[in-house]
């Protein structure tokens, strides 16, 4: 299918269903970009992952009441990820064993859940890969004011989060409550899954939050650039994935993430900075091109990263 | 910079007494109320370990005091409960004559260099605008606030303070530079201007030498001296002894407690203080480098 037949059938009318997929699908992206960097920097995949996998309880019992699906995997995906934040206070245990338990006994009660629901086999599919059919307006309104905040709360606490991700203990001297920070990060990253959730499904949606930061990393030294290009690889990815998979009849969360792969490994052999091809640059021209971006007025100082 | 007030005494055959700062009369204990630094009495435990016991320690404008002592000895624990990120079991911390809490009053931390996520992609200027975040509101804490209308944006201010504090580490070239791109020593100006940005009249440098070459230290130290003559109150640890004999007004032995305070001169005329904080024996390098610093 060519590119101009993917762009009629998006504006067919009795194909309703797939606009609204798309739209949902790159706004979920381009948010999970923006918070993706923060996981990626800061190291917290892992957490990431665990907060995917613990919305899932919150879902299927949504699902089985006939609830909003997705309050309830923002629900259980909070009292997860405060949990995480809670029990990684004690020093005894690492932040990764409190992490794999929360998130495997999260995933163990969705299991139990949804398979107490007559004929829950279509539907654990659903939630688990994704399905691009039957989003409702009303998704598509809950992801575009939910992602409006994501991005604003983001923007406005930006300079607390760069804080804290340059220096933790320093940024507690400076008066800033570290542990909230780390919570509201940790809700802003359960709110970005949730409304992922529904195109690219439960188990892939960890690859929204990291390869398009983690691409994004190999291609500049600057947050503020990481922070642009990485919902916009996230954003292309998922209307290049969308395509390919509606071309090929291809399951859709598999394909955006399988296209995301692909930009990753372009990046890392491709980089100049970062990637295999740096290594083949001399290191004064590396040197030369750090300097060349080094500006002494205040008037650079204030452009900032 | 106020004289030795403390040298080691015997108090029975093969101990010193310890943490003994002298009294202070009740009119200097006025004055030392509104000192940059007055520790009285700290004691920390961490873990169920003992970590610090009694210790007391006051620094002057423009004096620039060392915190020599062996590994595990609380000195990085010291600038750490002065700044609030360990709490004592007992004893009081004065900065400026009021007990600090994180943000104020400004109190100027430089941690030890690997304790910084030096891959962060932002440039040096954004790495020292974080030693003003935090300390926001209208106006500012500090009198250098950052939040600039509804948008929390840095603010004109805060961006001066952030030129003016890497002005005085001689870092304004590389402002725009990514900070992974720096060298060991401009790492420890970068945090030093982070530090120097909310114009705190006390300065806590932890092992700014760490991994330095000689000629860096020494830029460092120089620099070091030049804020202290500016009127800055500096506590620097280091385990660099013979730099710390060369740089600071006075030096502290410390092994959980003061053991020892004094000028170089001082400290280094009465080897015992030395040998109680080291567990030294007769011959080692350390007694005769001291013998003939």
């Amino acid at each position: 299918m060519s590119p101009i037949d993917f762009l009629t059938d998006l504006l067919n009318p009795d194909l309703a269903f797939l606009p609204k997929a798309l739209v949902v699908a790159v706004m979920s992206a381009a948010v999970c970009g923006v918070v993706g960097t923060h996981v990626v920097l800061r190291g917290m995949a892992f957490i990431g992952d665990a907060v995917a996998h613990a919305v899932f309880p919150g879902l299927a019992i949504a699902f089985a009441v006939s609830g909003n699906l997705a309050l309830g995997g923002a629900i259980a995906g909070v009292i997860t990820a405060v949990l995480v934040a809670v029990l990684s206070q004690n020093r005894r245990l690492k932040e990764d064993s409190v992490i794999a338990i929360l998130f495997v006994a999260a995933f163990g009660i969705g299991i139990v859940v949804i398979s107490a629901v007559p004929g829950y086999g279509g539907s654990l599919q659903h939630f688990l890969f994704g399905s691009i059919a039957g989003i409702p307006d009303s998704d598509l309104y809950m992801v575009a004011g939910t992602g409006i905040g994501i991005l604003a709360a983001m923007f406005i606490f930006h300079q607390e989060f760069v804080a804290i991700g340059l220096d933790r203990d320093f940024a507690r001297t400076q008066g800033i409550k570290v542990f909230r920070y780390d919570l509201l990060l940790y809700v802003l990253v359960t709110l970005a899954v949730v409304i992922s959730v529904q195109t690219i499904g439960n188990i892939l949606v960890l690859a929204l939050l990291v390869a398009p930061a983690a691409t994004a990393r190999l291609l500049t030294d600057s947050l503020a650039a990481m922070m642009a290009i990485a919902p916009a690889i996230g954003a292309v990815s998922a209307t290049v994935g969308l395509y390919i998979s509606w071309s090929w009849d291809l399951p859709t969360g598999g394909t955006i993430v399988l296209v995301l792969t692909a930009a990753f490994l372009a990046a890392w052999l491709l980089s100049p900075r970062r990637g295999r091809r740096s290594r083949s640059i001399p290191a004064t021209m590396a040197t030369r091109r750090s300097q060349k971006r080094a500006t002494p007025s205040t008037t650079a100082i204030r452009s900032g990263s | 910079m106020s004289a030795a007030r403390v040298l080691p005494t015997r108090v029975s055959a093969g101990q010193v007494s310890v943490g003994q700062v002298s009294p202070v009369p009740a009119s200097t204990h006025l004055a030392g109320a509104l000192r940059p630094l007055a520790v009285e009495g700290l004691s920390v435990r961490l873990g169920g370990n003992q970590v610090l016991d009694a210790v007391n320690l006051e620094v002057d404008r423009g004096e620039l005091m060392g915190l020599i002592g062996p590994n595990g000895a609380g000195k990085t624990t010291v600038l750490r409960a002065i700044v609030g990120l360990v709490t004592p079991e007992a004893g009081t911390v004065l900065v400026d004559g009021r007990r600090p809490t994180p943000g104020r009053p400004a109190v100027g931390y430089v941690p030890q260099s690997h304790d910084v996520a030096w891959d962060f992609p932002i440039t040096v200027a954004d790495a020292v605008m974080t030693g003003l975040t935090g300390r926001g509101g209208r106006g500012g804490r500090s009198g250098r606030g950052w939040r600039a209308g509804a948008l929390r944006r840095p603010g004109a201010d805060a961006w001066r303070a952030v030129a003016g504090a890497l002005a005085q580490v001689g870092m304004a070239d590389l402002a725009g530079r990514p900070v992974a791109h720096l060298s060991g020593g401009q790492r420890q100006r970068v945090l030093l201007a982070r530090a120097l940005a909310p114009a705190p009249a006390l300065l806590l440098l932890d092992e700014p030498f760490t991994g330095l070459d000689l000629p860096t230290s020494e830029l460092l130290a120089t620099l070091f001296a030049d804020l202290a003559r500016q009127g800055h109150a500096l506590v620097m640890t280091t385990h660099d002894i013979l730099a710390a004999l060369d740089t600071c007004h006075r030096i502290a032995l410390l092994n959980r407690t003061i053991v020892a305070i004094g000028t170089p001169s001082e400290l280094t005329a009465d080897l015992d203080p030395w040998i109680t904080t080291f567990h030294l024996k007769a011959g080692s390098a350390l007694l005769r480098a001291l013998k003939t610093a």
